[in-house]
């Protein structure tokens, strides 16, 4: 007699739906597994037999075949040692076998029958909703990521006796134990957002960020230390657009595969991940034999800030130009390739030079060749894909007596955030029947379409074009930035002001480098 | 190339490795075949040579003939002149150390005029540039050429302005004279090659080692009637040149700055002790023209201060700069290059947003009056 259960086996974010297999027969007392199965896999016979054994459940001494199908399907990961269990109750005729009809069951066992929590929670019970099933039994502690789904009866059990007891129970006694949905959302562990109120005489960046929020443009932050780059950068998620229901969804199930979805319900603000420059490209892109995310992936849809980005290894940084451009991370292994999703928005910051006082001949000595070491450093490729370039100068006492004295510490995060909406708001409208949502993502088709350059407008950018040594590149990226500026500023067209702010924010390779 | 002059670059090649020793075996010698053809037993008999120094004439002596460098020096134009020829400048055959041989491509400075070496910070500050190009251009409208050593920063400023102005000015080289260093002065080496001329004592092909800066500073000093320091730190490579002009009896003049500029430190310091004070283009060419008639001097330099101040009553500020707030702009860049965010905190103007002053800058600098360098906007 074979028993089946349904459970499932991660690929990136997303889950394949996995049958769990089990026949007791008579013939020499063992038990075996197969389905092209990982060590941690193979592993979870002896978990099993000794944590039945531990509830009291005598295993008897007969053949016992496991089988996780599809067997095509390479299976890692420990979420297969509760459903092999349920399935060996269901053989042992502990539990009837109609029991396990239409439920999904994941988790991982210890010796003594506790059910630990496993990742990617999320993504199975979403994979069990499209495969019809409506009851799902996850470790007590996934249970509130199993909740964020709609529809489903989610149970969440801490041992392998609550769930015996629960698949005994009757149909109306059941429903006491679906955990309930919670009104909270996931604990991001995030620290009160600072206001960019606080952020003095730095008006320039400020306006910087403003647009980059908006237009979702990559931005780069250049000036000495102590000029408030990393300052205005954790300013940066309280003015940023909210996310989205899908982009909600599509985020926690990133952070659910990672396993850092704790406390139930979806993330419902943009991630901003910043990352130390020791971080390696494993640690950026993701991997591991059993690939997990890697920290762009944990900035999908939020922003990835790399402070001092000249001392991130070289290697780290060219992985960030395939997601740059395909806005996801491809990571192969022998047994299967997995994909990430990562649409970020890459802030950096980084000094000018070595001493990182240069242009200031006051401070700086480094020669000019240091100069162009340093910031060569950064490869032309990544550069090419910031949009935005502010400068941040040091600020003297006196600029920061005087902006204390009048108050006026310029704009704050509440009315930049205003101007970030009402940028989005236009935004949408604008991409209701494309595929983008940001001005940042436009291609060259877009731009024909949506910056529409005549007159005085156009013969500006013919003479700016000569006179600047724009590329075309770099042209494009001021018409993208206009656009957002436009945007901003409630313009229906690009005008000429706006151009000439976004020609500010040109990229530093067409002014430091000459 | 005659055989002779292939035994003088011989003999130049080898002064640029040994140049004490190459002085005594042409003072027993006189003449560079000879000394290239010397038998190795007498050789060896030459005491005052040190045993590396035998070795290196041997060594010289096995090579042959530079074929290959006489090759390359046809092909560039490059022209050598050794101290035992006729043409070979007076200036520097007076110095101790003279080189043996001096390899150059345009010409060589003219004996009969005024030459200024101009000299300063590789890493300038805004105002060290303007001034460079104000000496440089005002030096060369009277007829004065300049000589530097082509670095970046106040010497190749300098020297550009003079060329531009349509006075030959001259590079001494710290490497050989087809070497360009730096090669961001590629467009001035191939001015000053039209226009003047690159010097150096190194044979072609040779690279720049730190050790020759110092040397070739005292040529600078040496063809030049007088120095004039335009910026430099309190500890700067300047001060070697200044020795040298001051052990050459050379004239010394230093740009004066604000005392608070670390850039003008080294210049300040050389005033306070004795350098002539460069305070406008009059006071150097009085100081070259006549350095023994004092009164005199008062007298034209009273003329000349008269002068100045009827021009510049007459001299009114381009009237592109008359616009809105852009008279303030002026004034700010005037008094140091800043970024747009310290400009706006300097022009108090609490109505105006970022945005609109970013919006005018741009404007002013595709108009040509400002110049954004690394974040930082200067009047052009």
């Amino acid at each position: 007699m074979v028993i089946r259960v349904s459970t499932g086996a991660l690929r990136g974010i997303d889950c394949s739906l996995v049958t769990v297999e089990v026949d007791v027969s008579n013939g020499l007392p063992m038990m075996e597994m197969v389905g092209s199965l990982s060590k941690e896999v193979k592993e979870a016979q002896m978990r099993v037999r000794v944590a039945l054994k531990n509830a009291g459940i005598a295993i008897p001494p007969q053949r016992i075949t496991v089988n996780l199908a599809p067997a095509s399907l390479h299976k890692e990961g420990s979420q297969y040692d509760l459903p092999i269990a349920a399935a060996m109750l269901a053989a042992l005729g502990m539990i009837s076998e109609s029991r396990l009809e239409n439920i999904f069951i994941a988790g991982e066992l210890g010796l003594d029958g506790e059910v630990k929590a496993i990742r990617g929670c999320l993504p199975m019970v979403l994979r069990a909703r499209a495969e019809g099933i409506r009851e799902c039994i996850l470790p007590g502690a996934n249970a509130g990521e199993g909740t964020v789904v709609k529809d489903m009866h989610i149970v969440g059990v801490e041992s392998l006796d609550e769930m015996i007891r629960y698949l005994l129970l009757d149909e109306e006694d059941r429903k006491n134990h679906y955990a309930e949905a919670s009104d909270e959302d996931a604990d991001m562990k995030r620290e009160k957002i600072p206001d960019f109120g606080e952020l003095y005489g730095q008006e320039g960046v400020k306006r910087a960020m403003e647009i980059a929020a908006a237009g979702f443009h990559n931005l780069l932050m250049i000036g000495p230390p102590g000029a408030g780059k990393t300052m205005a950068a954790r300013r940066l998620p309280g003015i940023l657009p909210p996310i989205t229901e899908e982009e909600a969804l599509e985020v926690s199930k990133i952070y659910s595969v990672a396993g850092k979805l704790t406390g139930g319900g979806l993330i419902k603000e943009r991630p901003f991940v910043a990352p130390h420059h020791s971080a390696t490209l494993q640690a950026l892109a993701g991997g591991g034999q059993n690939p997990r995310p890697g920290l762009i992936s944990h900035a999908h849809k939020g922003v990835l800030f790399l402070d001092e980005v000249v001392h991130f290894s070289s290697a780290a940084l060219e992985v960030l130009r395939q997601p740059l451009e395909d806005k996801k991370v491809l990571i192969a292994r022998s047994t299967a390739s997995y994909e990430f999703p990562a649409e970020f928005m890459l802030v950096a910051a980084m000094n000018p030079c070595p001493c990182g006082n240069y242009p200031d001949p006051q401070r700086c000595r480094c020669s000019e060749e240091q100069v162009r070491r340093y910031l060569n450093k950064l490869s032309g490729p990544l550069l090419d894909r910031i949009d935005i370039c502010a400068e941040m100068g040091r600020i003297s006492l006196d600029e920061y007596r005087q902006s204390n004295k009048t108050g006026g510490n310029g704009i704050n995060s509440a009315a930049m955030r205003e101007h970030v909406m009402a940028a989005r708001a236009v935004q949408e409208e604008r991409f209701v029947n494309e595929k983008i949502c940001f001005n940042a993502q436009m291609g060259v088709a877009e731009l024909e379409k949506y910056v529409r350059l005549e007159g005085e407008e156009r013969e500006f950018m013919d003479k700016v074009y000569e006179s600047l040594h724009l590329s075309l590149r770099s042209y494009h990226r001021v018409l993208k930035v206009a656009r957002t500026i436009a945007d901003i500023d409630g313009q229906k067209e690009v005008g000429l002001s706006q151009l000439q702010e976004a020609l500010c924010y040109r990229g530093i390779e067409d002014r430091y480098w000459g | 190339m005659d055989k002779e002059r292939l035994y003088r670059l011989q003999l130049a090649v080898l002064a640029d490795v040994m140049p004490r020793a190459c002085r005594c075996l042409l003072g027993e010698y006189g003449d560079a075949e000879r000394i290239c053809m010397l038998e190795n037993d007498e050789t060896d008999r030459l005491d005052y040579l040190t045993q590396e120094e035998k070795a290196e004439l041997k060594a010289a002596k096995k090579r042959g003939l530079p074929l290959a460098m006489a090759e390359t020096m046809e092909k560039l134009a490059i022209n050598m002149i050794c101290i035992d020829e006729q043409g070979y400048p007076a200036k520097i055959r007076r110095l101790e150390d003279a080189p043996y041989a001096l390899f150059y491509r345009g010409m060589l400075p003219a004996e009969d005029k005024k030459h200024v070496a101009i000299i300063g910070a590789r890493n300038c500050s805004d105002y060290g540039r303007r001034t460079a190009e104000y000496f440089g251009q005002g030096l060369a409208k009277a007829g004065v050429s300049v000589i530097s050593g082509m670095a970046r920063g106040i010497d190749g400023m300098a020297q550009e302005a003079c060329v531009d102005a349509g006075q030959e000015s001259y590079a001494l080289l710290g490497s050989g004279v087809d070497v360009i260093y730096p090669p961001s002065n590629k467009a001035l080496y191939n001015k000053l090659v039209k226009c003047g001329g690159v010097i150096s004592e190194y044979p072609p092909g040779r690279e720049s080692l730190p050790f020759h800066f110092p040397m070739r500073n005292r040529l600078i000093s040496a063809f030049s009637d007088l120095l004039l320091v335009v910026e430099a730190r309190e500890k700067s490579g300047t001060f070697i040149t200044v020795n040298y002009a001051l052990e050459q009896g050379k004239d010394v003049y230093a740009v004066p700055g604000r005392i608070e500029d670390e850039l003008s430190k080294g210049c300040n310091r050389l005033i306070a002790q004795g350098a002539g004070v460069a305070h406008c283009v009059e006071e150097v060419l009085l100081a070259l023209t006549d350095n023994e008639n004092s009164e005199r001097r008062v007298i034209e330099f009273s003329e000349v201060t008269r002068k100045k101040v009827a021009a510049a009553a007459e001299e009114k500020p381009d009237d592109r700069w008359e616009d809105g707030p852009r008279p303030i702009i002026r004034k700010c860049l005037l008094d140091q290059p800043m970024t747009a965010q310290e400009l706006y905190g300097r022009l108090g103007k609490p109505d105006m947003k970022i945005q609109e002053l970013l919006t005018l800058l741009m404007q002013l600098e595709i108009e040509g009056l400002v110049l954004c360098r690394g974040g930082r906007y200067e009047l052009k």
